[in-house]
């Protein structure tokens, strides 16, 4: 209300282009807010609090992912942790047996165990508790150079 | 700086450590150092295995806390799938 005068009061200036502008500018704001407010479908409460729960375990979750990735880094050296992301997975040579290597894969699931280089079984180990796919690549690695017996004993064959 | 690490779901829980700084005495350090040993043994009477890890080596499973490692991790107990 205030620029009108203003810019009318310019020679130059006609009404006609002021009014263009006032316009122009209008559109502008109006795309601006539009552009920065989120579309937010109307939710019920439930519905908003089981989307606000899913938002803040996602976070969680890659937190926890970045964190084990991290930790991962430092056990296996950076050398050995590009091998690792290349392959898809983790060769461990076993300290007891001098022919077999434990292939422990990137997700968590069965490690493939290698004799003279051919798979002869898969064995099933897990944490307890819920941890990270890289922790427990982490978990396999550390348990069979320095646990072994212990992780064969409480190991599945599957 | 030592760093003792407890895989969670959360990825892991660090405390890190200067046993150099706490044996000189250092108020803030001590307590750091009191405070790993105290989750160290609470995670060790839970079922977990700890280990001392360095970068590019085998782990090495320790039942007590070393304050000589350069970086312990406690990995919570297993079981077959």
């Amino acid at each position: 209300m205030i620029h009108v005068p203003i810019i009318c009061a310019v020679p130059a200036v006609s009404p006609v282009i002021a009014s263009a502008a006032l316009l122009l500018l209008a559109v502008v704001v109006w795309w601006w807010h539009a552009r920065h407010t989120p579309f937010r479908p109307v939710l019920d409460r439930a519905a908003q609090e089981r989307a606000l729960l899913a938002r803040r375990s996602y976070h969680v979750r890659a937190e926890a992912e970045r964190r084990a990735e991290q930790m991962l880094r430092d056990i296996l050296g950076e050398p050995l942790f590009q091998q690792f992301i290349r392959r898809g997975y983790l060769e461990v040579r076993s300290p007891n047996f001098p022919t077999r290597v434990y292939l422990v894969p990137e997700r968590q699931g069965p490690v493939t165990v290698c004799e003279f280089g051919k798979p002869v079984m898969r064995l099933c180990v897990q944490c307890v508790e819920r941890v990270p796919d890289y922790d427990a690549v982490a978990m396999h690695k550390l348990m069979i150079e320095a646990n072994e017996q212990e992780y064969l004993r409480v190991a599945n064959r599957v | 700086m030592a760093v003792l690490r407890v895989m969670n779901w959360r990825g892991d829980t660090k405390v890190s450590y200067d046993v150099e700084r706490a044996t000189a005495g250092e108020v803030e350090q001590v307590a750091a150092v009191e405070e790993a040993e105290r989750i160290f043994r609470e995670e060790r009477a839970r079922g977990a295995t700890a280990f001392k890890v360095c970068p590019g080596e085998a782990g090495v499973r320790i039942d007590e806390f070393d304050t000589t490692a350069e970086q312990i991790v406690l990995v919570p107990r297993i079981a077959g799938g």
